[in-house]
C-alpha cells in the first residue's frame, strides 16, 4: 500500500517536474525564435548568436526528450504542448479583451 | 417709465432696477471708484419687452429664440442712442462698448452667476440693440437655467438688466480676490494678471501671472510669472481672431509694475472696506490709468465634480511625480478608456485600494497598502503572511509569469537601439487616416501583432523592466551579508552611472548644442540677447546660424516628441515649438560650468568605490583564488543597469504615443475650427472624445459645447490651485518632521551631501536658469527638466520617489537628490543656503537669503 502511494507520488512529482521543464524549455525556444524577428533589423551583426541560441535551446529540448522516459517524458510533452497553446491563445484573448474595451 | 439710466444715478440698493452688476458698478461710481462710464438698460425694460412679446410661460429655448426674433421697441432704441450721444460728447474720441448682462439675482453674495450670462465686447453704437437682446436671451440659456434651479431661484423671479459701459482698451487686466478663494485665508490677496483684455483670464483661456500678497507682511509672498501665450487684444483688426499670440518679448515678462500693483491693492482694499466683505474684482490698466470693471463678493468655489467617490484611494504617484496639475478633460477621457482601473478625482489619477488589496499576499490594512502604493518608504510593522492568499497569489503569479515569460525572455538581452523601430510605427499610426485619437493610443500601447519585433511594443517593454527591483534587492542583501560595513546606499551607488539612457543623453545633447552655439558669436548674441521665441525666429533667418540650426534639427529629430508635462495632450512638443530648448541653451551659454568635468569626477568616484568593494570582498574565503563573490555582484550590477536602461528608454519611446494622440486631436481641431464648430484653439482639450465625434458628425454644434468648455476651463483652473491629497478615505502616516522648523524631511533618491544656494524653479519654460553650484528646488520634474540637472549641484523635489525621473537622472549625474520633500517650493526661497543629504532624505535650511543679504 505504502509502496503504491510512494509510486503514485513519485509519478506525480516526475510528471510535474517534466511539465515545468517542458514549459520552461518551450519559453526559451520560442524566445530564441522570436529573436529572428526582434533582431531582424541587425541580423547581419547578430546572425551567429541568434542561430546559436536557437540550436542550443532546440538541442536541449532534443536532449531532454532523448534522455527522458515514462512519467517525466509525459509531463515534459504535456508541458510543451500546454505552453504552446497557452502562448497562442493568450494573444487572441488579449486582442478580444481590447476589442471589448474599445467598444465600451 | 425710464428704461435707460446712467450708471452715475444707480446705487447699490437698486438691484431690482439695474441688476446685481449694474447696482454694484453704480455704487462704485458714486463712491468715486475708477469705473468706466456707461448706462444701464433697466430690468423693467426687459420685463416690459417680455410681457409685450408674450413670452411668459414659454420653454427656455423657445424664449431665447423668440427674443432674438423680435424687434426691440423703437422708443427704447431711441433712449439707448440718446445716452450714447451724451457719452460721446464727454469722450472726444472713437470708442466701443462692453455690453454686460446684469440679472436681478446676480452677484448677491451666495450665488455669483459667474460666466452664466453673456458679455459682449467691441460693440459699436449701431450694434447696441442687438447685443441687448442677446444679453436678455442669455438669461434663458441652458447653463443659466440649471444654475438657478440648483440654487433654488425660481425663473420667473429673475429679470435681466444690461450694463452698457465704455470698453477700456486694456494693456493689462486681471482679477483680484481680497481673500484667498481656495484656502479661505483672509490675510492673502490673490491677483491674476495678463496682457490685453480680461475676458481671456475670466474664461480661463490664458495662464496669467499670479501674485499672493500678505496683508500682515505687507508684501508679495508668492509670485509666479507665467508663459502667457495668448491674449485678447484691446482692438480687433479685420480678419483677426479674438485670441491672438502674445508678442514674443512679452510672453515671459512680468505684467504688473510695482506701482501698478500698489495701485491695484489699494483699490481692492478700499472696495473690500466699503462693501464690508471680501471682494472679487475685475480690473484693467490702460497705460497707468486704473479701472475697476467689476467688484462683487467672493462666493463659494465648491462645484460639481468635487464629489469624492465612496471608497479608499491613493494618488497614482508615477503620474503625479511628473506633473502636479489636474488632467484636462480630453486627457482624462483617453486615459480612462485605456486604463479603466484608474480613478480620476478632481482631475488627478488615483488608485482604488480595493482593487490593489487582493494583490498583496500579506494581512495588511488599507493604510499600509496606501503607504506602499504611494511609494513612501517601508512600513513600520512587518505584516504577517496570509497562507490562503499566498496560495491564490502563487497561482496568479504563475499565470502572470506564463503570460509574460516569452516577452521577458525576448527583452532580457537586446542591443540599445532595438526600440528605434518604434519611430516608424509611430509615423505609420500618425499617417493612417483611419486611426482616430483613442485608436492611436491603443495601437501604440497595447495592440502588438503576433510576429512583430519587440522594439515596437515599448509600453510592454516598460512593464517588463521593473525586474531590476528584484535584482537590486538581491544585490543589497548580498552586499550587506558579505560587506556589512559598506555605506547604506552601496547597491544604488554601484548601479548608478548607466550609459545609454536616452533622457540623460538628451541633457548632454543640449549641452553639446550650446557648445555648437559658442562656435558662432552671432548665434550666442541672438540667444543671449533675446527672448527665446524671438531668438528662434532670428536664428531661422540668420545665414550665420545655419550650422547651428542643422544641429538643432538633428536634436529635434531624436527628442522632438518631448516636452514639459508630456502626459498632457495639450502640451506643445519641442518639435512644434523648440523655444524652450533655446531658453535652456541661454542658461548654459550664460554660465562657465563644464558638466563633463563633474561627470568625470563622479565616474572616478564610482570607480574608486568599486575598487573599495572588491578589496573588502578580497579578504573573504576563496575570493582571492576565484573572485566568485565579486563576479556575482558585478553580474547583478550589470543586469540591474540593463533593466534600468530598459525602463527609462522604453518610457522615452512610449511617450511618443501621447504625441501621436495629440497629432490626431490637432487634426480634428483644425477641421472643426475650419467648419466653425470650434472657435478657439485649445478648446478641444476641454471636450471628451465622444463630444468631439458628435461635433464632427454635426450632432452637436458650437452653441452646445461653448458653456461646457467655459465651465470646464474654470473648474480646471480652480482644481489646479488645490493641492491634491495623497489619499481619500485613508490616512498615510507622514514622516516625522523632527519638530525643527529648518528641516524638511523627504526620501533620499540619490546619495551624497551638498551645501549650496537654493534656486526655486516652478516652470522651466519660464525660468530655465540654474547657476553652477546652485541647488535646484522644484515641484516635480520630467525629462524637460533634465538640462537643469547639468548645472545644479543637488536637487530637492516636492513629489517623487526613488524611481522617479528626478531620482534616476540625479543618480546618473551623481547629484544628491531628495524627493517627496513636502512644500519645499514654498518653504525654501531662491537665495536660501541649504544642505541636502540625498542618503537620509534631509534638507536643512542653514540661513535664508534675506539673512545673508543683510
Amino acid at each position: 500500500m505504502l509502496e503504491m502511494i510512494a509510486q503514485t507520488l513519485l509519478a506525480g512529482f516526475l510528471q510535474l517536474t517534466g511539465f515545468c521543464v517542458g514549459v520552461h524549455l518551450t519559453i526559451t525556444l520560442l524566445g530564441s525564435l522570436y529573436r529572428l524577428i526582434d533582431l531582424g533589423y541587425r541580423l547581419s551583426d547578430f546572425w551567429l548568436p541568434v542561430i546559436a541560441r536557437i540550436f542550443l535551446n532546440g538541442g536541449i529540448i532534443f536532449l531532454v526528450y532523448f534522455l527522458s522516459s515514462g512519467n517525466f517524458e509525459l509531463g515534459f510533452w504535456v508541458g510543451q504542448c500546454f505552453f504552446l497553446i497557452f502562448h497562442i491563445s493568450i494573444f487572441w484573448v488579449g486582442q478580444f479583451a481590447l476589442f471589448l474595451l474599445h467598444r465600451r | 417709465m425710464t428704461r435707460v439710466v446712467s450708471l452715475e444715478e444707480i446705487s447699490r440698493d437698486q438691484i431690482a432696477v439695474a441688476g446685481g452688476k449694474g447696482a454694484n458698478l453704480g455704487e462704485l461710481i458714486q463712491q468715486k471708484f475708477p469705473v468706466p462710464p456707461g448706462f444701464v438698460v433697466t430690468a423693467g425694460a426687459y420685463a416690459q419687452s417680455v410681457s409685450d412679446w408674450d413670452l411668459v410661460g414659454q420653454a427656455p429655448q423657445q424664449i431665447q429664440r423668440l427674443i432674438m426674433a423680435q424687434r426691440i421697441d423703437p422708443d427704447l432704441d431711441a433712449e439707448l442712442q440718446a445716452h450714447h450721444q451724451l457719452l460721446a460728447k464727454k469722450i472726444p474720441r472713437e470708442f466701443v462698448y462692453a455690453v454686460r448682462s446684469s440679472a436681478t439675482a446676480e452677484d448677491l453674495g451666495d450665488a455669483s452667476f459667474a460666466g452664466q450670462h453673456d458679455t459682449y465686447y467691441y460693440v459699436t453704437a449701431d450694434q447696441l440693440t442687438e447685443m441687448v437682446k442677446k444679453c436678455w436671451s442669455s438669461l434663458w440659456s441652458e447653463a443659466a437655467c440649471s444654475y438657478r434651479q440648483s440654487h433654488g431661484i425660481p425663473h420667473h423671479t429673475v429679470n435681466m438688466a444690461v450694463v452698457v459701459q465704455l470698453m477700456v482698451e486694456s494693456d493689462i487686466s486681471g482679477i483680484t480676490f481680497t481673500a484667498n478663494p481656495i484656502s479661505g485665508n483672509t490675510d492673502e490677496i490673490l491677483t491674476e494678471a495678463s496682457w490685453g483684455m480680461g475676458a481671456a483670464i475670466v474664461d480661463g483661456r490664458v495662464s496669467p501671472d499670479q501674485y499672493v500678497f500678505s496683508r500682515r507682511q505687507n508684501e508679495v509672498i508668492s509670485k509666479r510669472i507665467a508663459d502667457k501665450k495668448f491674449m485678447v487684444p484691446a482692438s480687433l483688426q479685420e480678419s483677426e481672431s479674438r485670441l491672438i499670440a502674445v508678442p514674443a518679448s512679452l510672453r515671459s515678462k512680468e505684467t504688473l509694475s510695482k506701482n501698478q500693483f500698489t495701485t491695484l491693492i489699494n483699490w481692492a482694499l478700499k472696495s473690500e472696506s466699503y462693501f464690508d466683505k471680501p471682494q472679487d474684482l475685475e480690473w484693467a490698466f490702460h497705460g497707468e490709468e486704473f479701472y475697476i470693471l467689476q467688484s462683487r463678493p467672493i462666493t463659494t468655489l465648491e462645484q460639481a465634480g468635487d464629489e469624492i467617490p465612496e471608497g479608499e484611494f491613493v494618488l497614482f504617484k508615477p503620474m503625479a511625480e511628473n506633473f502636479t496639475d489636474p488632467l484636462l478633460p480630453l486627457s482624462q477621457d483617453i486615459l480612462r478608456r485605456m486604463f479603466p482601473m484608474m480613478q480620476i478625482i478632481r482631475g488627478r489619477v488615483y488608485l482604488n485600494i480595493a482593487h490593489i488589496k487582493p494583490l498583496f499576499p500579506f494581512k495588511m490594512d488599507s493604510q499600509q497598502i496606501a503607504q506602499i502604493a504611494y511609494l513612501s518608504g517601508a512600513i513600520e510593522q512587518r505584516p504577517s503572511l496570509s497562507p490562503l492568499k499566498l496560495i491564490g497569489l502563487l497561482a496568479i503569479g504563475y499565470f502572470s509569469y506564463l503570460m509574460m515569460a516569452v516577452f521577458n525572455y525576448r527583452t532580457a538581452s537586446l542591443p540599445d537601439d532595438f526600440m528605434h523601430s518604434f519611430r516608424q510605427r509611430f509615423n505609420d499610426v500618425v499617417n493612417d487616416e483611419k486611426i482616430d485619437a483613442p485608436g492611436a493610443m491603443e495601437k501604440l500601447f497595447f495592440r502588438p501583432k503576433f510576429f512583430e519585433p519587440v522594439g515596437n511594443m515599448v509600453f510592454l517593454v516598460n512593464l517588463s523592466a521593473p525586474r531590476y527591483m528584484l535584482l537590486m534587492g538581491l544585490l543589497e542583501k548580498l552586499l550587506k551579508f558579505w560587506a556589512p560595513n559598506l555605506r547604506q546606499d552601496a547597491a544604488s551607488y554601484l548601479t548608478s552611472g548607466t550609459e545609454g539612457i536616452l533622457s540623460t543623453d538628451m541633457g548632454r545633447h543640449i549641452w553639446f548644442l550650446s557648445e555648437q552655439a559658442r562656435l558662432s558669436p552671432i548665434v550666442v548674441d541672438i540667444i543671449c540677447g533675446n527672448e527665446s521665441h524671438h531668438a528662434l525666429e532670428m536664428l531661422r533667418n540668420e545665414f550665420g546660424a545655419v550650422p547651428f540650426m542643422l544641429e538643432l534639427n538633428k536634436f529635434l529629430a531624436i527628442h522632438g516628441h518631448r516636452t514639459l508635462k508630456e502626459f498632457e495632450l495639450n502640451s506643445v512638443r519641442w518639435d512644434e515649438d523648440p523655444a524652450p530648448i533655446v531658453a535652456m541653451l541661454k542658461n548654459y551659454l550664460q554660465t562657465d560650468a563644464d558638466p563633463t568635468r563633474t561627470e568625470h569626477r563622479v565616474k572616478d568616484e564610482r570607480v574608486r568605490f568599486t575598487s573599495e568593494v572588491r578589496n573588502l570582498l578580497a579578504g573573504k574565503f576563496l575570493e582571492s583564488s576565484f573572485g566568485w563573490r565579486w563576479k556575482i555582484i558585478d553580474a547583478l550590477c550589470q543586469r540591474t543597469k540593463y533593466y534600468i536602461r530598459l525602463r527609462e528608454n522604453s518610457r522615452f519611446f512610449h511617450i511618443m504615443g501621447f504625441y501621436a494622440v495629440r497629432k490626431k486631436v490637432l487634426k480634428a481641431e483644425a477641421e472643426l475650427l475650419q467648419q466653425g464648430e470650434l472657435k478657439c484653439k485649445d478648446d478641444i482639450f476641454y471636450l471628451d472624445w465622444v463630444e468631439i465625434q458628435e461635433l464632427q458628425a454635426g450632432k452637436l454644434n458650437w452653441l452646445d459645447v461653448e458653456d461646457r468648455i467655459r465651465n470646464r476651463r474654470m473648474n480646471l483652473i480652480r482644481l489646479s490651485k488645490l493641492t491634491p491629497p495623497k489619499t481619500f478615505g485613508v490616512v498615510i502616516e507622514e514622516a516625522a518632521q523632527e519638530g525643527e522648523a529648518n528641516h524638511i524631511l523627504g526620501q533620499g533618491a540619490s546619495p551624497g551631501e551638498c551645501e549650496g544656494i537654493a534656486r526655486v524653479i516652478m516652470d522651466p519654460a519660464i525660468d530655465a536658469t540654474v547657476l553652477p553650484g546652485e541647488i535646484l528646488v522644484a515641484p516635480y520634474t520630467d525629462p524637460a527638466w533634465t538640462p537643469l540637472f547639468l548645472t545644479a549641484s543637488a536637487a530637492v523635489v516636492e513629489v517623487g520617489s526613488y524611481l522617479s525621473h528626478a531620482g534616476t537622472i540625479a543618480r546618473e549625474y551623481g547629484l544628491p537628490c531628495v524627493v517627496d520633500a513636502t512644500n519645499c517650493t514654498t518653504r525654501l526661497k531662491t537665495g536660501d543656503r541649504i544642505r541636502v543629504n540625498g542618503s537620509n532624505g534631509k534638507v536643512v535650511l542653514l540661513n535664508n537669503g534675506e539673512d545673508s543679504n543683510a
